[in-house]
């Protein structure tokens, strides 16, 4: 609870700044190992194109932060923390594409106790876990909803490619899918 | 954003609500970490029968926990304790490969069946091991203090010799072969005899190859959907952590893994020893079975045949094998 609370004020100084966008999500490896994601993201570079039949497409560059809590059942709490960036096509209809990289943080603890063999004896390891460098690529999509109606709100979805380093004698291929909704500031 | 956290709530009390009857059973979710591994001890089921099985997962680098799905009927009797060794199944840390040896191996046993003992000082510990995880039970069972600490070991499709492992399967290939008429396995088995003196340096990874495509285990877990869907959906296993080790464990199976002999260790087992046997298995071939229980000469041993089975008995011919877990683990 206090690294959410510090993730979230960490994310307050930028939100300050011009043009921005929060994203809130489900976030899981599937819908039984579930959580959420909180994220902000500001254009940064953006390209607005005409087409010759009067459609309007966008193209932009933007960055920002993230955070992400899940749980795997009986196995770990895991905790994502990742500036990202992102570029995102939006077509005439209010139609996306995301493309995003996220070098992440991650933290995870074990479910259950976990003991250490001291030797002679075993000793309980309070909050036993493990950090992890967790790079991040996502592909995704949605829909814009202020392009046809006004309403200040995209509606998106991602899958996760993430490359665990290190586990065990290497590393390890996790994904998850997120989904959720954009607010537009 | 209103729908979304009632939408998130919804889904967590569904959770939950599926994941009741599960919970009702669990026991205690522990993990040994040790020299670099975070290993995992699901232990579920009825601890209050002051019975609890520890299973030894085979390999090395398969799974405990992902075969609960066969055993969760022995959970309304026993307690069961599946633990997943370093780095196999959903184990973490960080893990040197040095450390992935049959004697880190018997360490990592010893531990997790004294942190069981002290978890649980009033229960009854027997092992079951399957494959590679017999070899780690007559490992530990080797030790005469070890013997001590636990009440009986049930052994499935697993060795107590590589030698003598490699002599039957080379074996069952040679029957198998002629009588399918394949000459491709017959001609490479012909030409390549076995002997202890060289055994480091047999090709056995060919003569693996001709058994499995004779059919020596035709059994993939992965075509069966409901194994599949509750090892993606339901199990604390990692999805994809099953599949990232395999590479690791060349060094132990063709060292350690080749010259690992008990035989002469058998002939000191005094605790209860069932051996459950998957008949067609050329993995293991069922000649192991009955040259193990003729080395059992101080304990009581049974062999238990499933004649419809290879080298997982528990998967294809389950309720017979946890009906054969019942009368053992009752008769000791």
């Amino acid at each position: 609870m206090k690294l959410l609370f510090l993730s979230l004020l960490s994310l307050l100084p930028i939100v300050s700044f011009g043009q921005h966008q929060l994203r809130a999500a489900y976030f899981g490896e599937t819908i039984t190992h579930y959580g959420l994601k909180i994220a902000y993201d500001k254009s940064f570079k953006k390209w607005d194109k005409t087409k010759e039949s009067g459609a309007d497409i966008r193209k932009e560059f933007l960055y920002g932060a993230s955070f992400a809590a899940f749980r795997h059942p009986h196995q770990l709490v895991g905790l994502i923390a990742s500036p990202e960036i992102t570029w995102r096509r939006t077509g005439k209809r209010g139609g996306l594409i995301d493309v995003a990289f996220a070098p992440a943080y991650f933290r995870y603890f074990y479910e259950g106790k976990t003991y250490e063999y001291t030797g002679t004896d075993f000793r309980k390891i309070p909050l036993a876990g493990r950090s992890a460098f967790l790079p991040t690529l996502s592909l995704g999509g949605g829909r814009d909803l202020s392009v046809r109606r006004e309403i200040p709100f995209m509606w998106y979805y991602r899958v996760n490619v993430m490359r665990q380093y290190p586990y065990n004698s290497s590393s390890l291929m996790r994904f998850a899918l997120e989904a959720g909704v954009i607010k537009k500031f | 954003m209103k729908s979304v956290i009632l939408s998130f709530l919804f889904i967590s009390v569904l959770l939950s609500a599926c994941n009741n009857d599960d919970e009702q059973n669990i026991t205690q979710d522990l993990r040994l970490r040790h020299k670099g591994a975070d290993m995992p001890i699901w232990v579920r089921g009825n601890i209050a029968s002051g019975k609890l099985i520890l299973y030894l997962h085979g390999g090395p680098g398969d799974c405990a926990m992902c075969y609960r799905h066969y055993f969760k009927e022995l959970e309304k009797s026993y307690g069961l304790a599946y633990w997943d060794q370093r780095i196999a199944g959903s184990t973490s840390g960080v893990t040197d490969v040095s450390t992935l040896t049959y004697t880190q191996f018997l360490e990592d046993t010893e531990l997790v069946i004294d942190l069981l003992r002290k978890q649980y000082p009033n229960v009854d510990i027997y092992l079951m091991g399957h494959s590679f995880g017999v070899e780690l039970g007559w490992q530990y069972l080797a030790k005469p203090t070890n013997q001590a600490k636990v009440k009986g070991f049930m052994v499935v499709n697993g060795i107590y010799s590589s030698y003598r492992w490699l002599y039957n399967m080379r074996e069952w290939v040679l029957a198998r072969a002629t009588e399918l008429n394949d000459t491709n396995a017959k001609n490479f088995a012909l030409e390549n005899p076995l002997e202890q003196e060289s055994i480091l340096s047999y090709p056995w990874i060919e003569l693996y190859r001709h058994m499995y495509r004779l059919e020596g285990n035709p059994v993939s877990l992965y075509s069966d959907a409901s194994f599949v869907s509750n090892y993606i959906f339901f199990s604390p296993n990692l999805t994809f952590a099953q599949f990232t080790h395999g590479k690791h464990y060349g060094n132990v199976t063709e060292t350690d893994g080749l010259v690992f002999e008990k035989a002469y260790d058998l002939q000191n087992i005094t605790i209860p020893v069932a051996l459950f046997w998957g008949e067609k298995d050329g993995v293991v071939p069922v000649a192991i079975a009955h040259e193990t229980h003729a080395l059992l000469t101080e304990t009581s041993s049974e062999i238990v045949l499933f004649n419809e089975s290879w080298h997982e008995p528990f998967v294809t011919e389950n309720k017979k094998f946890i009906e054969a877990t019942r009368v053992f683990m009752d008769r000791y």
